[in-house]
């Protein structure tokens, strides 16, 4: 008996991250409220598997981008077909005095690629180690650590950010995944 | 990304406070959605469960007297 009210409450403390992830996957209010809702009935039916000690969000956020993208499989392709010339079709949010709005950093968040997307959200945002993120998303910490670069890369493209000839003239040289972190694993 | 750990990182070339503006911005947008009222069909839902659970429960413990 406690140890369902035990399982309630966890998973109770956790529903805001859930939607904050299920946000940042879907990109849609309405859509992440359904992905939590399915993550927190397949969470509860499966809570034999989850290992005490182990982080229980890791674990919740691991089903819910499994559910995630095995429902959107087919649209993730698509996005991704298109990633490489997404950046040349973003519009331009112009910044004022290099300071970014948050609604506009919202919507060059969701022009993003699904996986950088969700691999700035882990590491930036959900306080994740790269190897909890790559643990999560079932990737190389090489691979996440690229993904959250090309992410940032696409962030500051998206958002024109003022005064990137003064401060960031590397920028336009760089190359898409930085040799220091192609050649770690 | 304020991790000092993760420092070694960052992209060569990319300015320091632009890198933590956007980090702040991440951090914002996150807090944002943490600090939103959880809507209730999902406070709901674990109700639901929970009352589900205890349900089978109850059936099992009567069915183990047979």
């Amino acid at each position: 008996m406690t140890a369902i009210t035990a399982l309630k409450t966890a998973l109770l403390a956790e529903l805001p991250s859930l939607r904050a992830f299920a946000i940042s996957l879907t990109g849609s209010h309405d859509r992440a409220d359904d992905l939590v809702q399915e993550t927190v009935m397949k969470a509860w039916a499966a809570h034999a598997s989850f290992t005490e000690g182990t982080s229980l969000r890791a674990w919740l956020f691991t089903i819910m981008r499994n559910t995630f993208f095995s429902q959107h499989r087919k649209a993730r392709r698509e996005v991704q077909d298109v990633d490489g010339v997404a950046a040349g079709r973003l519009v331009s949010v112009p910044t004022q005095h290099g300071h970014v709005d948050l609604a506009d950093f919202r919507t060059a968040l969701e022009q993003l690629a699904p996986d950088q997307r969700e691999a700035l959200i882990l590491i930036g945002a959900s306080g994740f180690s790269y190897e909890e993120a790559a643990e999560i998303c079932g990737c190389a910490v090489g691979t996440m650590k690229s993904r959250v670069n090309r992410a940032r890369q696409k962030l500051m493209q998206s958002l024109s950010i003022d005064g990137l000839d003064d401060i960031g003239s590397g920028f336009a040289a760089l190359p898409a995944e930085p040799a220091a972190v192609a050649g770690e694993r | 990304m304020s991790d000092p750990k993760h420092a070694s990182h960052r992209i060569p070339g990319l300015a320091e406070p632009v890198q933590a503006h956007l980090g702040e911005k991440l951090k914002e947008f996150y807090g944002s959605i943490l600090s939103e009222p959880v809507p209730d069909r999902l406070t709901a839902l674990l109700d639901e469960l929970e009352k589900q659970e205890r349900a089978a429960l109850a059936a099992r413990a009567k069915g183990g007297d047979e």
